[in-house]
């Protein structure tokens, strides 16, 4: 059964300027699909999209069976996490375990089963030891880990990331990439690290100017040169000539 | 550069301050500080020596909870400035000279009373304890929303500032300060940046469940210590205010002399 199913999505932001095409993509449950895409072509916006962060797209978009409409909304967003690519922008509170605790109190749920839901979450990234730090005294890896922790704590069935290892060191970015293939629910990860994408994902989904280039295994698509080459993208690192020629 | 991050971090500290570790219950802590500025500023404006006995209670206040003395009055420095240039026409307009003089001594004693008074309930409590227990007065959701929301939104003001400022001046090093001619486009960038920030975070809080309200809830207080904390401290208020302390003083040690 797919989880995401969108079907000849069109979407513009505003009169004349289209920024997806005919996309039609389904990602089945419990796969982690990578997307990518060079500058502008529409990644961030086709999951925008899929948690009606923007709105006015044609076709239609189903998430978990559900139709992304302004009614299923609430609904849809318990159910799918969004992790921005921006940390500063995810993390708003102002320690670790506030901000993680900010989404499941907003379901209601007692202080108790807040903070069990919060300490689940924080062990899943390993970053129990944070709890009480400060927001602004943490670093970028620690700070890209807090965020996919305050997504976590809600318990999502998908889980959107928008550029998740952005800005992060080698080390901490090794580090998401363990987190990222432990984590068991449907994933969509956006991304221009084409070797992350090659470490996290089975499937992978290639956009170009707003079109659907292809979807197929992940090794099929970032082995072949020509196809990226031809939309601006160039080999993941490890599969290219060290020497430059 | 220093003085922005300073700021950033003080706005960070504020934010929960205590959540219930030092035992008092925000609406207790709200209570003492209201009570405490009406009595201050109901003091008359010549009667400097019954109002010099408010101090005692924010000197107590910043022992007892360890508060830095100086730390307040750094922060506070710019309400005296302001209250001096308010009274400062007070000599030359009032009966005499001297009464002049008294009443505005009284008036800037009474804005850094209510002032340092206001910056140890945010400093004790933090924003969102105040907010819980203005939540708990009854107050519309609706304001306390507002306040915490612009609580964010002063955050991410002055981190898209210090951003700012950082890049203008590694691109501008002999220029102290900024220049007058980059002011409107500096102010306009700043406000343009932040309200895309503002709404980046707000869409993060829409994702996880935010409708508007903020949940509130309470940290762990001792009901207990929290009304003997607000009967000691409001009869200590009153009777700061009744009877001049100062000069009750006075007169017991000139008799302990004799």
């Amino acid at each position: 059964m797919a989880d995401i199913e969108m079907k000849d999505v069109n979407f513009s932001y505003q009169k004349g300027r289209q920024v997806l095409y005919d996309i039609n993509i389904s990602v089945e449950r419990g796969k982690s699909t990578g997307l990518i895409g060079a500058n502008g072509a529409g990644k961030s916006t086709l999951l925008k999209l899929l948690v009606g962060l923007i709105n006015g797209y044609k076709g239609t978009i189903e998430v978990l069976g559900q139709p992304v409409e302004k009614k299923n909304l609430t609904d849809i967003r318990k159910k799918v996490g969004y992790v921005f690519c921006d940390s500063e922008s995810q993390l708003f509170m102002s320690t670790v375990y506030e901000d993680v605790a900010f989404g499941v109190r907003n379901y209601g749920y007692s202080e108790e089963i807040v903070q069990k839901k919060v300490m689940e979450a924080l062990h899943k990234v390993n970053i129990e030891n944070l709890k009480d730090r400060q927001i602004y005294r943490m670093s970028g890896g620690q700070k890209k880990l807090a965020s996919i922790a305050t997504i976590l704590s809600m318990e999502p069935e998908i889980v959107l990331f928008d550029e998740p290892t952005i800005a992060l060191d080698p080390k901490n970015r090794r580090n998401l990439i363990g987190v990222l293939n432990g984590m068991s629910e449907t994933k969509i990860i956006a991304s221009h690290d084409l070797d992350m994408i090659l470490d996290t994902c089975e499937e992978t989904i290639l956009l170009s100017e707003g079109k659907l280039i292809c979807k197929g295994k992940t090794e099929d698509i970032l082995k072949n040169k020509e196809l990226l080459e031809e939309h601006d993208m160039e080999l993941p690192l490890c599969m290219q000539d060290r020497r430059g020629k | 550069m220093v003085k922005l991050n300073r700021a950033i971090k003080d706005i960070h500290i504020t934010d929960n301050a205590d959540d219930g570790k030092k035992g008092v219950h925000p609406i207790s802590w709200l209570l003492v500080t209201i009570v405490y500025i009406i009595a201050v500023v109901s003091f008359s404006k010549y009667n400097i020596i019954g109002l010099a006995g408010m101090v005692l209670y924010i000197l107590i206040q910043c022992i007892w909870y360890e508060i830095s003395v100086t730390g307040m009055i750094k922060r506070i420095w710019p309400v005296f400035l302001f209250t001096v240039l308010l009274g400062i026409a007070n000599p030359f307009f009032d009966r005499t000279v001297s009464a002049g003089v008294l009443s505005m001594a009284t008036l800037v004693l009474k804005g850094i009373f209510c002032v340092a008074a206001s910056y140890i309930l945010v400093v004790q409590t933090g924003i969102r304890q105040i907010c819980y227990a203005l939540h708990i007065m009854r107050l519309p959701k609706e304001i306390v929303t507002v306040l915490l929301l612009m609580h964010r939104y002063l955050i991410v003001l002055l981190k898209e500032l210090e951003r700012m400022q950082l890049a203008y001046k590694l691109r501008a090093p002999g220029h102290r300060g900024l220049h007058f001619r980059t002011w409107g486009s500096f102010v306009g960038l700043l406000l343009l940046r932040s309200m895309d920030r503002a709404g980046e975070v707000y869409e993060s809080m829409k994702l996880r469940g935010f409708n508007g309200t903020f949940q509130m809830f309470s940290g762990k207080y001792s009901h207990i210590g929290s009304i003997v904390y607000l009967i000691v401290w409001g009869a200590a208020i009153l009777t700061m205010r009744l009877f001049p302390i100062f000069k009750m003083a006075e007169v017991a040690i000139w008799q302990i002399l004799r």
